[in-house]
């Protein structure tokens, strides 16, 4: 048969298979160039960048768990001018979309990192990390609960044309609510998921082994909880999901699609194979070429067609989030103290 | 940046304990042994159930045998990774990543050639802080190679290379007691007609295994029955239990050599109380000092910035305010490049 069509569209990138490097994991391409010839990815995604530079985290920023790894990296990276300057060119010429991770501790501050991206060459999308800690809302989290995603979101859309991602905690009640946010937050898409928050202690010194007690928590032993999460926000969103979660595999890569991701990304899969994401797209190439299936945009969420109603998807009708646009300022919970957050 | 990494297939030859939970593996992987600089590390893919463990290990290349296409690492079994590692068999395969690491960056002797230096994997090419040339001929120029247990490893094959460069060197090598020091019958010996000194400098291959412990080698530019007059190779062995050679640490004999005068670096590679001792001595002596770090890792490339090691200088010449990683801007540094304080 002919060749199966492995390409999808985000937004308006346009990425000639479905899988992306996932954001922290890939840096900005130059590692991993020397390894393997990076332009057969889907998309790139960036390391983290902030307004400002950041030192990131003490050491140590690592800890292996059970088919799983916890990150404390705390967003180290040189800042947006000098992403801007220094990344972003050398990027553009790998022919790969590139998709610029933003963190920020303020709406004006998400705002300000997309306007300055907004006229970088080669920059074809961002991915709101929306797992960073927001200090205007205690520290807590813009991920945590809808409004705030909204609000990040309909901010960021105002002041960017580019492809507009935002990047979904899994630390929430349902996150089925807070892809919706995005959604109508003006979002061309959700990614899900971020990591995990868990914690290691380390028994000999009898201390948290993180100098900020929580971290995230990535890898195969997320993979079961992030296939749920995508499952719900793709049964609650018209939007594409991109999912994310302990893909390592073509396999997990296809369940992902058939759970209803559009694409996916690998993270933690780089460093066990650092030609994971080669991998998948040759591996999924062969998965639809076998069943004659003619496109991967054919298996999206193909596995829900089987599900009955103890599935414990939010059904299509449901709409579990609307936008409130309370225009008080303290609709966010004010407790003081810093966030551990999540942020990598 | 020296010879890209490559993720490769590597077969055991030889899987062989030398001491109590200490192995010498033995692998073919001709791309390594023909690329890897001393200092550098190979990333190791541990076969066991899929992805259990997860993250691939660090070692040390610890001795190349271009000529056959194969590699020495010596390891301690410390977890289960390395326990899984040890029950491996000749002809079982490993995956393994590398070279990685920016290697230790060698004395050049006599003003000219490039012969001392560790190829373009030197800092020195990158305009760095190199030690440049020092010393006209062989037998009057010595660095000190300090090792702490299985520090050993790296600082084996950085012996080699410095004795091919015509430098000659004392190498002190401690260990908590004799049982448990390894890999001396690696080290380079002069070929003087002495039984103890079977090695040769015109051969890189590891020496026949042979019984030194304990063993002083002669020092500088021996002339003994051969009229040998190349570079000094001199061994000293240092026990905590008094069991082989010196009572007491490593850095006591290494003080004393220090305190000898002539001695244009030292390279120290072992337990981090070990290398601030060094450092400390050397900053005392006015010796350069480079020391070799570990850190958990998970990418090993450079790109996941999780292995940092905070950097001495607030700006350092990487570019990476506050931390380096000990993966790509190590695992060698200049003492004075990093807070050792922050280690192990
Ligand atoms: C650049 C470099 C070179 C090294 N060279 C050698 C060598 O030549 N010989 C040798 O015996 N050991 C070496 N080590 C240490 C070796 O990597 C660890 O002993 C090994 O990873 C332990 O794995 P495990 O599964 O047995 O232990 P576990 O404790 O079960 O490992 C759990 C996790 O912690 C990490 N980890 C544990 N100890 C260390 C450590 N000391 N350094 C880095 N990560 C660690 C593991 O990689 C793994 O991710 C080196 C480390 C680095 C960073
Ligand atoms: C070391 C590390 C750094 C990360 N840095 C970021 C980051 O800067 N921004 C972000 O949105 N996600 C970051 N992530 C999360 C990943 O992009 C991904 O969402 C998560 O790891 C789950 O996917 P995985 O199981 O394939 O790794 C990081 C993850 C890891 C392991
Ligand atoms: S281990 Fe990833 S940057 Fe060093």
């Amino acid at each position: 048969m002919a060749s199966a069509d492995l390409a999808v569209t985000i937004g308006a990138i346009k990425m000639k298979n479905p899988v992306m490097a996932a954001s922290g994991t890939f840096g900005f391409g130059r590692e991993f160039d020397r390894v393997f010839d990076i332009s057969a990815l889907g998309a790139i995604v960036t390391k983290g960048i902030t307004l400002k530079p950041r030192a990131g985290n003490p050491p140590p920023r690592l800890w292996e768990t059970p088919c799983g790894l916890l990150n404390s990296v705390g967003l180290q990276n040189p800042g947006v001018a000098a992403f801007i300057r220094d990344e972003a060119p050398r990027l553009a010429a790998y022919g790969v979309p590139v998709i610029v991770n933003i963190s920020g501790d303020s709406l004006a501050e998400f705002c300000e990192l997309a306007s300055c991206l907004e006229d970088a060459p080669g920059v074809d999308g961002l991915e709101v990390n929306v797992s960073c800690p927001n200090i205007h809302a205690g520290g807590r989290p813009f991920a945590s609960d809808p409004e705030s995603v909204y609000r990040v979101t309909a901010a960021v859309r105002r002041v960017t044309g580019k492809t507009l991602i935002v990047k979904l905690s899994p630390n929430v009640a349902g996150i089925a609510g807070t892809a919706q946010a995005a959604e109508m937050g003006g979002a061309d898409a959700v990614s899900c998921v971020n990591t995990y928050l868990g914690i290691a202690i380390d028994s000999e010194r009898i201390r948290p082994v993180f100098s900020r007690v929580f971290a995230g928590l990535s890898g195969p032993a997320i993979k079961p909880l992030a296939l749920r999460a995508v499952w719900e926000a793709a049964s609650a969103v018209r939007i594409p999901v991109v999912g994310i979660g302990g893909i390592c595999s073509p396999q997990d890569a296809i369940e992902f699609l058939l759970a209803g991701a559009s694409a996916v990304a690998i993270g933690t899969g780089n460093f066990i194979s650092p030609v994971a994401c080669l991998e998948v797209v040759e591996g999924i190439r062969s998965y639809l070429e076998e069943r004659g299936i003619r496109a991967a945009t054919d298996l999206v969420g193909l596995a829900k067609g089987h599900a009955g109603h103890a599935a414990g998807s939010h059904s299509d009708e449901a709409c579990v989030y609307e936008p409130k646009e309370r225009k008080a300022k303290d609709d966010f919970a004010t407790g003081k103290g810093r966030s551990h957050g999540g942020e990598q | 940046m020296g010879s890209a990494p490559a993720a490769s297939t590597a077969i055991v030859l030889e899987n062989r304990q030398v001491g109590p939970g200490c192995y010498r593996m033995r692998l073919e992987n001709e791309y390594i042994a023909r690329c890897a600089v001393p200092g550098q590390f190979v990333h190791v893919r541990i076969p066991g159930p899929p992805l259990d463990p997860l993250l691939r290990r660090p070692f040390s290349v610890c001795q190349v045998e271009p000529s056959h296409g194969a590699f020495l690492i010596l390891y301690q079994v410390v977890g289960r990774g390395t326990r899984m590692l040890s029950t491996l068999r000749p002809g079982d395969k490993l995956d393994v990543l590398g070279p990685l690491g920016r290697g230790f960056e060698m004395l050049r002797v006599g003003g000219g050639g490039n012969e001392g230096s560790v190829g373009n994997n030197s800092r020195e090419s990158e305009g760095g802080n190199g030690i440049g040339s020092v010393g006209s001929g062989s037998g009057t120029v010595k660095v000190a190679l300090v090792a702490g247990g299985l520090g050993i490893a790296p600082l084996i094959m950085l012996s080699h290379a410095i004795f091919r460069s015509g430098v000659g060197f004392v190498f002190v090598v401690g260990a908590r007691s004799g049982e448990l020091l390894a890999g001396l019958d690696l080290i380079p010996r002069a070929s003087c007609g002495n039984a103890l000194l079977s090695g040769c400098p015109a051969n890189p291959e590891p020496a026949s295994p042979g019984i030194v412990q304990g063993a002083h080698l002669p020092p500088s530019g021996c002339d003994m029955a051969t009229g040998y007059t190349g570079p000094c190779c001199e061994v000293q062995v240092v026990t905590e239990d008094g069991s082989v050679g010196r009572r007491g640490l490593v850095t006591d004999a290494l003080r004393d050599v220090l305190a000898g005068g002539d001695i244009a670096c030292a390279y120290a590679c072992g337990p981090a109380g070990m290398l601030r001792e060094v450092a400390r001595l050397g900053e005392a002596f006015h010796v350069p000092v480079q020391v070799s770090l570990e850190a958990r890792m998970a990418c090993g490339l450079g790109a996941c910035l999780g292995c940092a090691v905070k950097a001495r200088e607030a700006a350092t010449r990487s570019g990476r305010a506050g931390y380096l990683r000990v993966c790509a801007d190590g695992p060698v540094f200049w003492a004075e490049e990093v807070d050792l304080d922050g280690i192990g």
